[in-house]
């Protein structure tokens, strides 16, 4: 068992390289400062970030970046109408032998990385999406009779188009809700412009260093999982992922009007792991009900399934989570 | 209860400053709620010693009012005293105003829990520390409330109020009073001048009754209504026979001019005809005081008056010259045109009873509405309901008879030259009923009569018989002619579909061309 001492230096430590990670992919990436912590909170969290803009706006370079500072395996994959799910797992392939031996041999997909970019991942079938299922949720690959696990840690980043919705396939709700974080990616300011042409338009392009290992990701992953949370502000996360759901009783008019189905139980882990990764940012060795309110529009906001009245009115799912967060109570220890 | 922190640690030391604190803080808002609540109380009484109550029902409701407003002091009271400070409440309240971020609140749950982790522990030390640089002062201040003191300001100014109010109120009910009862005692001296004008005893008496009721304070509204209606009723009676006697003297003084211009023309030397009318004239009079009179002042009834007058004008002239009256200037006649005079002098005085019971209806009226606490709006719809049918829209036109006129229909829309765009082809239509029908949808239709066409079928064989055995409808010309119409029609569709074609080959050529090139084959080398 650690000590107090160890503790404060494990928090630390943390911040540190967190802060190292941040401000090395700042310097590829004009501003974005949200999304680059949410895609690091998803990272060490443990779960699979699914960034929305629109094209141009750095989605592919953001995690490129990321993995030349992470010091990671990356691949990529675009995702196309007649992508094949073995175009992603990897498929057998006859292997011949010095000895003229025929053996059949894996070969492995794009999957086996540890950061995957899954460039637009709505334009393939729902088949292919699929294939990508087992790999979140379970970190391994069953190809054939067999199950190989995937290396740590295994991120995938999927991007998502909004605009061009013609020729593609909605997420099915299942895999959304496999996403840790929904990230929306906003167009840049005039001065963030002005950096990004300065930055991109010149001779030589800033080059990031890798700045941290694997091992380091994974010490930092388990510091995340040790903030203790008091039974109060976890009651506080359970009720806003409550109040997503229109048949409970607590649930605010908006939802019952609004929503068809609120959020799952992973919604509620994706409050309590990513609001422990804000509370270590904070320098806190606690959680508390403003560390909850600040992950949930990104915890939240894909696990809402809105009804047509909603859609016909416009209403927003981060409409929706912002009149659960403005009516639930805080808790009362 | 056991706890992870050393006892006495500085997080429980702090805590139970603040929860002491928060406790007296409340004790202190309570005490003062309900001090609050009784100096409410004794001005809300003070209010009610000064507007004199004496009406039960407004007794009642204020009696009820006061025991509410009793009540929810008490159910206030009550809420405050069932949140209880607690370690946990003191631990939120700290944690809220200090900006601590749960930090407190965490802390007192994880000291509460039999495990300790190093993580744990090392928040519980982190929690001592930030409680221990806490101020319970700031964070707990024992104050009264804001509310409170806007409250305080509220009572004193509504006691400053209660303390002006009753001077403010005789003076003011003084002013109003004098000011109603002149305006009351002038409007009374003009009817009670009016009502002297009267000849009619009877009709002076009810005038004079249905004014006293009027002036009277005590009198019921009931009495005041019966005995006007009553006024009005008499008044009316007058009007009617004075209105008879005023055609009896129309004819009365149109003979009276006759008999003067057939005098001027040279047959005024027959005495018999003088006598006559003479004797006509006196029959007449009498009869005119048996009959019972009446007049009412429309316009018609007007132009008759003043038709009337000009002719006792003339009547009293002829009566009063002696060039003119030669066949009058027995003493007779001379008494028949001072009967005339009198006659027109009680005209003047139904004029006076008519003014009289005017002005005393607009007297009632005005009493009315001093008196009762209906707005004008429900006044008028009281009004309305007592005379259903008025403003109730006509059926056919849309207008609206209504109290002073009618309310037509046309008037409530502003009408241009032309109908509007919106106005065409409407259903709906202009203001004034006009209904232009939207266009008829559909092709044009024919009646069965002139589609089909009866047509007989005669018997064979006997000459000269041209009866019918049966009949059939058969295609009439004109539906003919519609149907070949419609034929052509749709043959120049099916060519311009045709040219229209992206192949451009005709439709009958079509499969010709199909099958040549189905049929193509590669010649075989020679």
């Amino acid at each position: 068992m650690i000590g107090v001492q160890d503790v404060e230096k494990q928090m630390d430590k943390f911040r540190e390289n967190f802060r190292t990670v941040r401000e090395e992919v700042g310097r590829v990436i004009v501003g974005n400062d949200d999304n680059i912590a949410g895609i690091m909170t998803c990272l060490l969290a443990r779960g699979h970030v699914l960034l929305e803009g629109i094209p141009g706006i750095g989605k592919t370079k953001l995690v490129q970046t990321l993995a030349d500072v992470l010091h990671l395996k990356f691949s990529r994959i675009q995702f196309t109408p007649d992508l094949m799910p073995s175009d992603i797992i990897g498929t057998n392939m006859v292997h011949e032998t010095d000895t003229g031996r025929k053996t059949m041999e894996f070969q492995r997909g794009p999957v086996f990385a540890n950061l995957v970019l899954a460039d637009e991942i709505n334009r393939a079938t729902p088949k292919t999406q699929s294939a990508l299922l087992e790999a979140m949720q379970e970190n391994s690959v069953s190809v054939a009779g067999q199950t190989l696990p995937l290396e740590q840690p295994f991120f995938v980043l999927a991007t998502m188009n909004p605009l061009e919705m013609e020729g593609t396939y909605p997420l099915p709700e299942a895999q959304l809700d496999r996403f840790f974080f929904k990230l929306k990616l906003g167009f840049p300011s005039s001065d963030a412009l002005h950096q990004i042409v300065d930055r991109t338009t010149s001779q030589s392009e800033p080059v990031v260093e890798r700045i941290m290992s694997q091992g380091s990701i994974l010490e930092m992953r388990e510091t995340a999982r040790s903030v203790p949370v008091a039974r109060p502000v976890q009651d506080y996360a359970i009720r806003v992922t409550l109040g997503t759901h229109p048949e409970h009783g607590d649930a605010p008019d908006m939802t019952k009007r609004y929503v068809r189905f609120g959020s799952s139980p992973r919604g509620t882990q994706a409050l309590i792991l990513g609001a422990k990764v804000q509370a270590l940012l904070a320098g806190r060795a606690h959680v508390s009900c403003d560390d909850i309110r600040a992950v949930a529009l990104s915890a939240l906001r894909h696990r809402i399934l809105l009804n047509f009245e909603a859609e016909a009115e416009r209403i927003s799912s981060d409409t929706i989570l912002e009149n659960i967060l403005d009516k639930t109570p805080l808790p009362k220890a | 209860m056991a706890t992870n922190l050393p006892s006495p640690s500085p997080l429980h030391q702090r805590l139970n400053e603040v929860e002491n604190r928060l406790r007296w803080g409340r004790r202190l808002r309570i005490a003062a709620w309900i001090l609050c609540a009784f100096v409410f109380g004794a001005v809300l009484i003070r209010a009610l010693g000064i507007t004199q109550v004496h009406q039960p029902l407004w007794a009642v409701l204020l009696l009820l009012g006061i025991l509410g407003f009793f009540g929810f002091g008490t159910a206030l009271v009550r809420e405050v005293l069932r949140q209880r400070v607690g370690l946990s409440e003191a631990a939120r309240v700290a944690d809220a105003r200090g900006g601590l971020h749960d930090e407190l609140t965490s802390a007192l749950w994880f000291d509460r829990q039999p495990d300790a982790s190093s993580w744990i522990s090392a928040h519980l030390a982190r929690a001592a520390r930030t409680a221990g640089g806490l101020n319970p002062g700031a964070v707990a201040p024992v104050r009264l409330p804001r509310s409170l003191w806007g409250a305080a300001v509220l009572a004193v100014l509504f006691y400053g109020l209660t303390a002006v109010a009753p001077s403010m109120r005789e003076s003011l009910a003084r002013l109003e009073e004098s000011g109603a009862a002149a305006e009351q005692a002038r409007n009374a001296a003009q009817i009670r001048a009016l009502i002297k004008q009267t000849d009619n005893p009877d009709v002076a008496q009810k005038l004079e009754q249905a004014l006293a009721a009027l002036e009277k304070k005590d009198a019921s509204s009931q009495e005041k209504r019966k005995l006007l209606a009553d006024a009005k009723e008499a008044v009316e009676q007058h009007n009617m026979e004075m209105n008879s006697m005023r055609e009896g003297l129309m004819q009365l003084a149109e003979r009276l001019r006759n008999s003067k211009e057939k005098s001027g023309s040279g047959e005024d030397g027959n005495p018999e005809r003088a006598d006559r009318a003479k004797e006509l004239l006196e029959r007449m009079m009498d009869q005119r005081a048996r009959q019972p009179h009446s007049a009412d002042l429309d316009p018609e009834s007007l132009a008759r008056e003043q038709e009337l007058q000009k002719l006792l004008e003339q009547a009293s002239k002829l009566g009063g010259n002696d060039e003119g009256g030669r066949h009058l200037e027995s003493a007779q006649p001379k008494a028949v045109v001072g009967r005339l005079e009198k006659i027109a002098k009680s005209l003047e005085a139904q004029a006076a009873g008519n003014s009289a019971i005017r002005q005393l209806s607009q007297m009632q009226q005005l009493q009315v509405q001093q008196t009762t606490v209906q707005s004008a709006g429900r006044y008028s719809q009281s009004q309305a309901q007592q005379n259903p049918l008025e403003g109730t829209p006509s059926p056919d036109s849309g207008n609206t008879e209504m109290k002073g006129g009618i309310m037509f229909r046309t008037a409530a829309v502003a009408r241009g030259d032309k109908p509007s765009e919106s106005q065409e082809g409407s259903k709906s239509g202009a203001a004034e009923g006009d209904s232009q029908a939207d266009p008829v949808l559909g092709k044009k239709e024919s009646p069965l009569a002139v589609k089909l066409k009866k047509e007989a079928i005669r018997k064979e064989g006997e000459e000269g018989e041209t009866g019918a055995e049966g009949w059939y409808y058969s295609e009439s010309r004109a539906q003919q002619s519609q149907v070949e119409l419609q034929g052509v029609r749709a043959n120049t569709r099916y060519a311009q579909g045709e040219a229209m074609d992206p192949e451009q080959i005709s439709v009958k050529h079509r499969q010709v061309v199909k099958d040549y090139f189905l049929n193509l084959h590669e010649a075989k080398p020679q």
